[in-house]
């Protein structure tokens, strides 16, 4: 069963403000999701996921093709840039 | 009139004003000249806003152009809009979306599925000729199944996800939703293909014409009925089983198969797909474009932007990601869920020495009522018990109007098939479309 104090320091690690009434809703939902999931504990392992490698396979047997780094042309106009973006800079604000 | 029609059915969040222009400049020897075609709002336009059904991204606008909408405007397609969707494509139902539900239109009560809901109605209420969904569980299978037009998910790797608004990047693949599996077909064949922009896409391996003509011929059909024994609609049901028997009359041999593993597919996608999907949304920081909430310092920015940007499903899929994936518990669920996978992998293969396609309703209903679900997100999830396998496999799959039940509500029937096998799919998804009309 997931705590009110375990919500509340996932919706921190999340970057999310989570209200009262939603954290009490999110704590029954996600209880009710992870007994579903749970079943996969009686799920049957095969010899070849044993060996750990599992996460590091996609569908595709050649997958994960890379390309050469290089400069490519811009997908964006300096107009077009400063119309969506505002300019060429990010402001945050500080940080410490 | 498009307008009309779409106000009683919010299936487009917008009508391009282009579309003239873009008709003026189209290539008139493109395969794809002269078809209207409308986007599902997570694939990016250049030049046009892609809010993935979200406020978080309400005046995003893209700054290129996503591989497949590159490979359609050189085929000859113009763009008409971009169709509603649930929020980040999280959602069978298409409630989720910021900008309200779509209605389905063979029942304005009822919802399209989902998440490519838009796309599904634009293409079922006549609004466009075809149309693009995403599909990461279900999502282009489902919505056309309940609206009763054709949707594929190709294989995983064979079209590009660049421009893609990513949900689940492992899942994740682009698809058309079309009245005709021809169209399918047609559009299959123009965004296929390797793409330098996304490292998974791969150039699919090439098969002997004598394996390719068999798709032409009988097929043996695999039925896994243990995982239909419960939770089916009896109406659904009994349309499956009227489409064996048509199947099985015309020539096709149809065999029980097991698949003991495959019935753990949901389970694991409701954690492979949140844990993806809160390391993908993390992006969204209300600093570079999209909603900003200025709090009093940076992290207020980022907890009230992405309190009030993102809505209740897609909160609580992140933080479901979040705590499969944090220290001790990430074995427990996330290590597991991987290792599971390929346990089912290891099913569909086995499965497919022995047979050439397997069979399986859509889903495990008709469209729902508006609001019938929305109150409780495991019952919504359940919607995608028979389309999450094959995302979660890698496999491409089809799913194709087969009926109607008693208030006529389309019903869809999904053929799946083995990875880059997406011929066969076209070749029997043509035959049972001939069958059942």
């Amino acid at each position: 069963m997931i705590t009110p104090e375990e919500i509340k320091n996932l919706a921190s690690l999340a970057r999310l403000e989570v209200s009262e009434a939603e954290s009490a809703k999110l704590q029954h939902d996600l209880g009710a999701i992870l007994d579903y999931v749970g079943e996969l504990k009686l799920a049957p392992r095969s010899s070849e996921s044993e060996a750990g490698n599992a996460s590091e396979k996609t569908p595709g047997e050649n997958y994960n093709k890379l390309r050469e780094d290089g400069a490519a042309e811009a997908s964006l106009s300096e107009e077009e840039r400063e119309k969506l973006l505002g300019g060429k800079f990010l402001k945050v604000k500080k940080i410490l | 009139m498009l307008e009309t029609d779409n106000k009683k059915l919010n299936a487009f969040l917008e009508f391009f004003p282009d579309v003239e222009a873009q008709e003026k400049v189209a290539d008139k020897n493109g395969v794809l000249y002269g078809m209207k075609l409308a986007i599902k709002d997570n694939i990016l336009i250049k030049g046009k806003i892609s809010s993935s059904g979200s406020k978080i991204l309400s005046n995003y606008v893209a700054s290129y152009d996503a591989t497949v909408i590159k490979k359609l405007r050189d085929a000859g397609a113009v763009f008409i809009g971009r169709t509603n969707m649930d929020e980040f494509a999280m959602g069978a139902s298409t409630e989720n979306s910021a900008y309200g539900a779509t209605k389905n239109p063979h029942d304005t009560s009822r919802v399209p599925g989902g998440s490519s809901g838009g796309s599904a109605v634009a293409v079922a209420a006549g609004l466009c000729d075809a149309a693009l969904g995403s599909d990461t569980g279900g999502s282009i299978r489902q919505p056309a199944s309940f609206c009763g037009v054709v949707g594929l998910k190709p294989t995983y790797g064979r079209v590009s996800r660049y421009g893609l608004t990513a949900l689940a990047s492992s899942l994740d693949q682009i698809g058309p939703i079309t009245k005709t599996v021809a169209d399918a077909e047609k559009i299959y064949n123009v965004i296929a293909g390797p793409d330098e922009n996304d490292a998974t896409s791969v150039e699919a391996p090439a098969f002997a014409l004598a394996e390719l003509r068999r798709g032409e011929e009988k097929l043996k059909i695999g039925v896994p009925r243990h995982l239909i024994s419960s939770g089916v609609d009896q109406e659904v049901l009994q349309n499956f089983e009227e489409t064996l028997e048509k199947l099985k009359q015309v020539g096709h041999e149809i065999v029980g198969i097991e698949l003991p593993a495959v019935k753990y597919s949901l389970a694991c996608y409701y954690i492979i797909m949140p844990a993806e999907a809160s390391s993908n949304l993390s992006r969204f920081d209300g600093l570079r474009y999209g909603l900003k909430k200025e709090g009093s310092n940076l992290l207020e920015d980022y907890l009230q932007t992405r309190g009030t940007g993102f809505g209740a499903e897609t909160r609580r899929r992140i933080i479901l990601g979040t705590y499969v994936l944090s220290a001790g518990y990430y074995d427990a669920y996330y290590g597991q869920a991987t290792r599971v996978r390929e346990v089912i992998k290891q099913d569909f293969a086995r499965a497919f020495a022995q047979v050439d396609t397997i069979i399986l309703p859509t889903a495990p209903t008709t469209a729902f009522k508006i609001g019938e679900k929305s109150g409780d997100p495991l019952q919504m999830y359940l919607a995608d018990v028979f389309t999450a396998p094959a995302n979660i496999a890698g496999l491409p799959a089809i799913s194709i109007p087969t009926g109607k039940d008693q208030n006529n509500l389309p019903i869809g029937t999904q053929l799946i098939a083995p990875q880059w096998r997406e011929d066969r799919l076209f070749a029997l998804g043509k035959n049972l479309e001939e069958l059942v009309k």
